[in-house]
């Protein structure tokens, strides 16, 4: 198990490391002056030659990534031209947010989509098994960014009930904090949930159908005991990995949810970043998002070994 | 007889001037104005765009305003005036004034501010050559040469002052997100992305006012945000200049409370690769018929739909002084259209790139008409969405292109320094692809340095119509500025009365 995480761990590394290749020279390739996406187009000749200096664009491209990746590991992930501050401020400012709204997110969906999975499962092929399939499909088509506009024509335009942007912590006021976080929570999670159902409806099914269940169910087990204790364990196996896939949203965010609700989360910042060629800060999302997306890689393949005793053996 | 009497008192209540008076205004309140984002805050020389000034307004302010007719009005200088043939101009100040950090407002200090200004790399005010300070209330500022516009550039463009003690004692980094100035309002916390706060300021210097206890300027990156915080009422008035928002409130009948300005405004065309054998454009013939395929009329209406638009045939404001009414401009006409590329070598048709923003849906739409136009005059438009960054880079220093270029471009009557940045060499906006002609950069010349607004109108006449009539370097739309939205309840707040980047925050007040 140790020699295995190991592995996995050098793999990881390797992965980000090329990502971090990508990172840096693709943005060099890109269209667009980055002295212009910094100044605008309204520069003269000096403030140009001032602002190439300043942005290290005078130096040798191999000379800026080995700097760049030094500093990245020692934390210091440069200074946002856009916005004249490090990138690090700027990130530690974004991330909490994200984080929060991307757990409640991943809360929400893996409890209700294991919910309405096990009803589906277990009530296959009547009345609520059509709807909450139907719900779910549904649900995997709507773009999130259409859904986010509906929510808030209808709940915030129309009904006046929740408000129709921004973001406050619990502890900066409960109601308003709730009350901010309920449409772009639950936009965040309909996809997520509907791929949490689907699964574990699919898995349930498999695993309903396995001899062990049917041995329990005649040594007269009650029915609930024998979903809980006995299907549900072994049908979550291939939902951990869902989960461990809706991980890596939680860094990213959803950009579309955080810019149609003025959210200033990593997302937004990320779009931003890009859209102004601001450098130094497309470059730590990037490689913060590899980063968070192969530790969630690795801690999935983890647990999978440590739920599945057969996975572990082999 | 008593109720002959109610009666009586109850009509002479209804009598325009009598009986009931208008609001006075009410102290208390935050302002909420939703804006379009800003970097940078609080480093005058780099506050650029028409939003940062707006969302610095509170804090800092100004030598000099703009008012009625667009003519400069006191504020922090009570007065100046201008000597042509000595160069100089010399400036009092309004007693009395003092910075948010309790230093005083004095020469001293506006000498700072402008060498400041100098200093950054701006060239609006690269003629002041020395300034003396006279007084506590008293400068004179020497200059190389003289510009009509001098007073323009040093009073508003330059004008905006901060302490100089909280500037040289604040590294960068604070000094440009922190605006520390003599506005009604003191600077309380900027949340990047987010919001600007801003909280009364108990010691400004014109008495029982503001009357607002605070402003915030909330940021947003999506219109249907925009629009439907502002129709719910959580925020009071809009000013982020986003055509969506426009199609969204004009689509739900708002009206905007700011309209076209006889003195500046926001120019929008095409700019024509001019100056490349290689290219089509470079024979006139060609940029003629490209201009006469165009029902440019009908081009200015869709902007209308989404701001405020008029129609322009040149680079200046219709009805202002400088406005020539004798420039034919390109009417509508295909068949002259096809006449001049034939004459050209261009019978069998030609194939020409259109760049716009492709972060606009408006400049799309516009290229799609265009197109549509150009077919119809056997000339093929492939339309080219580009990123900011990148049209940047190609209208910028050393930038270039072929075939057109989506042009937007600040229009004014003192035209003059706007054409040296597009026609000169060097010029920092869209002169890489654009011909040079020798009698147009002497026109600019003369325009720039000519003494008074007398003396400089025909000159500026001349040259707005040269550019179009015999060179065509470029083919108008219109000229507009951005719509801005209130509430009812929000009062005098004066949003681009005069000018795009100004509004009065010390006025504003909350009828509720």
């Amino acid at each position: 198990m140790v020699r295995y995480i190991l592995r996995r761990l050098a793999q990881s590394a390797i992965v980000v490391l090329l990502v971090s290749l990508f990172a840096f020279s693709l943005l060099y390739l890109m269209p667009g002056d980055p002295v212009y996406a910094m100044m605008g187009g309204d520069i003269t000749q000096e403030q140009y030659d001032i602002a190439y200096q300043q942005l290290g664009l005078d130096r040798p491209v191999i000379e800026r990534y080995f700097d760049w990746i030094g500093s990245f590991l020692q934390g210091d992930f440069g200074r946002s031209y856009q916005n004249r501050m490090p990138v690090r401020d700027m990130i530690a400012a974004r991330l909490p947010i994200t984080l929060y709204l991307g757990f409640l997110s991943i809360l929400i969906s893996t409890a209700v989509g294991v919910i309405f999975g096990v009803i589906a499962s277990t009530r296959r092929g009547k009345l609520s098994d059509a709807i909450i399939t139907v719900f779910a499909n549904l649900g995997a088509a709507v773009p999130l960014f259409w859904l986010a506009v509906m929510g808030m024509y209808v709940f915030s335009l129309k009904l006046g009930l929740l408000p129709a942007y921004g973001f406050s912590f619990p502890t900066q006021g409960l109601e308003m904090s709730i009350k901010q976080c309920i449409l772009p929570v639950s936009v965040l999670s309909v996809g997520a949930i509907s791929g949490m159902t689907r699964q574990t409806r699919s898995s349930m099914l498999e695993v309903i159908a396995q001899d062990y269940i049917r041995a329990a169910r005649a040594k007269g087990l009650p029915e609930g005991r024998v979903v809980r204790s006995h299907a549900l364990p072994n049908a979550l196996i291939p939902v951990i990995t869902l989960v461990g896939i809706s991980f890596r949203n939680l860094v990213a965010g959803s950009v579309s949810v955080e810019k149609i609700f003025s959210i200033p989360g990593m997302g937004s910042m990320l779009i931003n970043a890009v859209l102004s060629k601001d450098v130094a800060v497309t470059q730590a999302c990037i490689l913060i998002i590899a980063v968070v997306i192969c530790l969630s890689n690795l801690l999935v393949d983890i647990s999978y070994a440590w739920l599945d005793p057969r996975i572990r053996l082999q | 007889m008593k109720r002959i009497l109610v009666v009586l008192l109850v009509l002479a209540l209804m009598l325009p001037g009598f009986g009931m008076a208008e609001d006075a205004p009410k102290a208390g309140g935050v302002l909420k104005i939703a804006s379009g984002n800003v970097t940078q805050i609080g480093s005058p020389p780099h506050v650029a765009t028409y939003m940062e000034q707006q969302a610095v307004s509170p804090a800092l302010e100004t030598l000099a305003r703009y008012g009625e007719g667009g003519r400069l009005v006191p504020w922090l200088a009570s007065e100046w005036t201008l000597d042509p043939d000595g160069l100089e101009m010399t400036i009092t100040l309004r007693e009395g004034v003092k910075f948010h950090d309790g230093t005083a407002f004095d020469a001293e200090a506006v000498k700072w501010n402008l060498e400041y200004f100098k200093a950054s790399g701006r060239n609006e005010i690269s003629a002041v050559e020395t300034i003396d300070v006279t007084d506590a209330t008293h400068l004179t500022l020497h200059m190389s040469s003289w510009s009509s516009s001098i007073d323009e550039n040093v009073l508003y463009t330059a004008g905006l002052m901060i302490s100089p003690t909280f500037a040289q004692n604040s590294d960068e980094d604070t000094l440009f997100a922190t605006p520390v100035g003599t506005g009604p309002f003191r600077f309380v916390r900027w949340d990047r992305g987010e919001k600007l706060v801003y909280e009364k300021n108990d010691e400004y210097w014109i008495e029982g006012k503001p009357y607002l206890d605070g402003v915030e300027m909330h940021f947003f990156s999506d219109a249907n945000t925009t629009a439907t915080a502002l129709m719910t009422g959580v925020i009071d008035a809009c000013v982020t200049g986003d055509t969506t928002v426009d199609e969204i409130m004009l689509g739900n009948g708002w009206t905007p409370v700011n309209g076209a300005l006889p003195t500046s405004g926001l120019m929008r065309g095409v700019f024509f690769c001019s100056n490349d054998p290689e290219d089509p454009f470079y024979d006139i013939r060609v940029r003629q018929a490209f201009c006469y395929a165009m029902d440019v009329p009908t081009i200015a209406s869709m902007y209308a739909k989404s701001g405020i638009a008029t129609y322009t045939n040149q680079w200046n404001i219709p009805g202002s002084w400088a406005y020539n009414d004798e420039t034919v401009g390109y009417p509508y006409d295909p068949a002259k259209a096809k006449e001049l590329l034939a004459e050209a070598g261009y019978a069998g048709g030609v194939e020409i790139n259109y760049y716009y923003n492709a972060n606009s849906t408006l400049f799309a739409q516009v290229g799609q008409v265009m197109q549509a136009y150009a077919a119809q005059v056997g000339i093929t438009l492939n339309l080219n969405p580009i990123a900011q960054a990148l049209q940047d880079e190609m209208v910028g220093l050393n930038g270039k292109w072929d075939g057109i270029m989506e042009w937007a471009a600040q229009g004014k009557p003192y035209c003059a320094q706007l054409y040296a940045r597009a026609f000169q060499e060097g010029g920092p906006r869209f002169s890489g692809s654009s011909l040079k002609p020798d009698d147009v950069l002497d026109l600019i010349e003369q325009g720039i340095t000519a003494k008074t607004q007398a003396e400089s109108e025909p000159i500026l006449k001349e040259l707005s119509r040269k550019i179009i009539d015999d060179y065509c370097l470029l083919l108008p739309f219109c000229v507009g500025t951005n719509c801005m939205y209130a509430s009812r309840d929000v009062m005098d707040h004066h949003l681009a009365e005069f000018s795009g980047s100004q509004w009065t925050p010390e006025d504003c007040w909350l009828n509720r």
